[in-house]
């Protein structure tokens, strides 16, 4: 990989654009070669996979595969070896990009995690095999997806209880708990997409201290959900949860936190031709967020979160 | 359509009630083994190990002062997330 420069990017991305910038139109010149070119896909920007691309915008080699690793590398072979092929001036550009002019406007560019706020980490996977075929089904538990979900200072300070004594009791503030509920609890599972607020038939969250150590306060969460709903999606998801933390008062954050989410999941199959049962078990489990190069990324729903 | 779509929801939660009774319920003892199982485990954060450019434009710049190829993944959603 070190012989690339290696980036991501999302169709959305490109739909929102003015369409006059350089990097529009590089992307889009590249993509537009692929299998998806043209009525295939990029009239409307329905593009995915991984791509070898000169700076000047030279499609070089790629396909839609993100599960085959050996033709992966043939694909990376295949393009580094075309790169190296080009004149200069073919495979570069005249100039350096600008900042200023030649990137496409992206609605949350800069946006950062809450300062002193909760930043949890989600995995979502499913763990049931029995039935699911990996090659068609991501929901077996071969497949894993992450989003993030994000508390300011303050927020996170209400999952507690008031007052920080061993035995002290609270229920989660429901807006709080309807955005743990809503945008992370088995939305990134088969069928794809959030909760209303109307799908929730019941939830709860109740967090007690269990110990005060000087100013490490440790507590655990109990709950429950019970999640409905046929638009747009028939789905249904109805997990206990259970979790712990450590909250330090003198710094006012989470030094630790665990909370994981465990239940039957269901999808209808009226009119649908997915694949597989329609009842599987899933599992959610939220824990602080790391430090790496490819983590605090934004929420997948936080445009939804009205900050 | 949404009589019959919500009578479909309706006996979709009857059979996952049955099917629960299948799961085991959740507790504090068995917490350590599904958080296990549901984490990301080492094996499969290869992909982690890169520091993948977040924008195309910045990879752009990096690889045009390089002189690198790009290596563009492009999914629906941020690919480093879910779909």
């Amino acid at each position: 990989m070190k012989q690339f420069v290696p980036a991501v990017g999302a169709p959305q991305e490109f739909r929102d654009a003015k369409k006059n910038e350089l990097e529009y139109k590089l992307v889009f010149g590249a993509m537009n070669r692929t299998e998806f070119g043209g009525k295939n896909g990029m009239d409307h920007w329905h593009v995915q996979g991984m791509y070898v691309v000169t700076p000047s915008g030279r499609l070089l080699a790629g396909s839609n595969n993100v599960s085959d690793p050996e033709e992966t590398l043939r694909q990376m072979r295949k393009g580094l070896a075309l790169y190296q092929q080009l004149p200069k001036k073919e495979r570069l550009l005249p100039a350096a990009p600008d900042p200023k002019t030649d990137q496409i406007a992206r609605q949350f560019a800069g946006v950062k995690p809450p300062e002193d706020g909760l930043e949890l980490r989600v995995v979502t996977r499913g763990l049931t095999s029995k039935g699911i075929r990996v090659e068609d089904d991501t929901r077996h538990p071969f497949y894993y997806k992450l989003d993030r979900l994000w508390y300011k200072k303050d927020e996170a300070r209400k999952l507690l209880p008031a007052e920080l004594g061993v035995g002290a009791r609270s229920a989660v503030p429901r807006p709080l708990l309807e955005r743990l509920v809503t945008f992370n609890l088995g939305t990134n599972y088969e069928p794809t997409f959030y909760w209303h607020t109307e799908d929730i038939k019941e939830a709860s969250l109740v967090a007690e201290v269990t110990a005060v150590k000087g100013d490490k306060v440790e507590v655990r969460f109990q709950g429950k959900a019970k999640l409905g709903a046929d638009d747009p999606y028939v789905r249904t998801y109805q997990p206990d949860l259970i979790g712990t933390a450590t909250y330090d008062q003198k710094a006012g954050r989470f030094t630790a936190f665990e909370l994981l989410a465990l239940g039957r999941h269901t999808r209808g199959k009226a009119g649908d031709d997915n694949p597989g049962p329609p009842a599987t078990t899933l599992g959610v489990y939220l824990t602080l967020d790391g430090q790496s190069a490819n983590d605090r990324m934004l929420p997948t729903y936080f445009f939804l979160y009205g900050w | 359509m949404r009589v019959r779509q919500a009578a479909a929801t309706l006996l979709i939660f009857v059979a996952a009630a049955r099917a629960a009774a299948q799961t085991d319920k959740l507790t504090p003892d068995n917490f350590a083994k599904y958080r296990d199982l549901v984490e990301v485990k080492q094996g499969e954060r290869a992909w982690d190990q890169i520091a993948w450019k977040g924008t195309f434009f910045d990879a752009l710049a990096e690889a045009q002062k390089e002189d690198r190829p790009i290596f563009f993944w492009i999914y629906e959603g941020d690919p480093r997330m879910g779909c």
